[in-house]
């Protein structure tokens, strides 16, 4: 991989030019659509995955939820063309994902109703999706904290800062005051605050690449941010 | 502390409550004051916090005037500031404001808030579910109360 060819390390100040990424590895032939490709793939296999599982898609094509998952990355993805459509299309890359899901899953019916003779088609495929718009939305705002936890922890831990994820997550999650975390690591509570605040920016750096990457515009991420947070909290109550 | 397999993990497990932490320290002071006490509540000794602080509006008050006075009290004790940077006493005090409202309106359907009625249903949803069982059946209530109400005048 070069080093033009790499995701793009997260970064304070985003342009306002959405999809950026995207868009210029497939303007690079070749390579770049691999590349483009596999970034869709590592993203998105999760939430449409647990998608399919959850709405009985993949029950309604015969498959597993992953295998169905990953015949349609091998289909549409291997048309050069696929993720070209979506930069015009208008809509979130995660929407377009599964509206062509939705639309592979129908094409398998009809494959396999036009096999077995006079089993009817049915369009219920597609818009059952329309109808279960939260359970994607919910499955993806979880990969997607998942994906940026994954690239945090990796950028520190190759600079030897594990320990400051473990400052982070005591204090944020566990709820373990500075002063506390700071008696383990032998440091000033200031200093664990400084190192915890400064891992959740890079957090926020990783899910706000993500989000990019997916569509959004910058002045549109906190919003984005809290929409997730909003689908999490309807499905704990 | 209470222990939550959650935490002890070292990813958030898919669990929506943990993200919900995870969110907020996201978003830093930009996370509303409701999901902060979302994520309050939601931390391995919440359950254990969120009792300890509705149990100093026990007994529950049976008049609106009580609740009203208990909404007050409550009130003094938020500090905007405070709030917006996860202060314990403030979403103490913010957690104890939401539940007065919710008190009144399950009393009686009476709406002692002037914040609106669609932030009040938001912290009703989004708070309710994470407290003690004999509130959650107030906040509950006063959500379906809320939903009822057709003509909401808003009320100190």
């Amino acid at each position: 991989m070069s080093a033009t060819s790499d995701p793009p390390t997260p970064s304070r100040s985003f342009p306002e030019t959405q999809t950026v990424w995207i868009a210029d590895r497939l303007s690079e032939g070749e390579a770049g659509i691999m590349l483009a490709n596999g970034y869709v793939m590592e993203s998105y296999l999760r939430p449409l995955t647990t998608y399919c599982s959850k709405i009985g898609l993949a029950r309604s094509a015969r498959a597993d939820a992953d295998e169905l998952v990953h015949s349609f990355f091998a289909n549409r993805l291997s048309n050069p063309d696929y993720l070209k459509s979506w930069l015009t299309s208008g809509l979130r890359l995660r929407q377009w994902l599964r509206n062509g899901l939705h639309f592979y899953v129908h094409e398998l019916r009809r494959k396999n109703a036009t096999q077995i003779e006079g089993q009817g088609l049915s369009e219920e495929v597609a818009s059952d999706g329309l109808a279960h718009d939260h359970e994607f939305e919910h499955a993806w705002a979880l990969a997607s904290l998942d994906l940026a936890i994954k690239e945090t922890k990796a950028g520190l831990e190759k600079r030897g800062r594990r320990d400051e994820w473990e400052m982070f997550w005591s204090h944020f999650v566990g709820g373990v005051p500075h002063a506390k975390i700071g008696e383990r690591f032998q440091l000033t509570a200031a200093q664990v605050a400084q190192r915890a605040f400064a891992v959740g920016a890079q957090l926020r750096d990783a899910l706000y690449g993500i989000l990019r990457k997916d569509g959004a515009f910058s002045s549109e991420i906190d919003l984005e941010v809290r929409s997730m947070m909003e689908v999490l909290h309807e499905i704990k109550s | 502390m209470k222990s939550n397999p959650d935490l002890h993990r070292d990813d958030f497990g898919a669990s929506p409550a943990v993200a919900i932490q995870l969110f907020c320290a996201i978003l830093g002071p930009n996370a509303h004051p409701i999901d902060r006490l979302a994520s309050r509540c939601a931390a391995s000794d919440g359950p254990e916090w969120s009792s300890q602080v509705l149990a100093e509006l026990m007994p529950a008050p049976k008049s609106i005037d009580g609740w009203i006075a208990w909404k007050n009290r409550a009130k003094d004790g938020i500090h905007e500031s405070d709030l917006h940077t996860g202060d314990p006493l403030a979403l103490a005090a913010f957690l104890q404001y939401v539940a007065s409202i919710a008190g009144a309106l399950a009393l009686d359907g009476t709406y002692i808030s002037k914040t609106s009625p669609a932030e009040i249903r938001r912290a009703l949803n989004v708070i309710g579910p994470t407290v003690e069982p004999s509130w959650r059946d107030i906040f509950s209530s006063a959500r379906i109360r809320l939903d009822e109400i057709k003509d909401i005048r808003l009320t100190k």
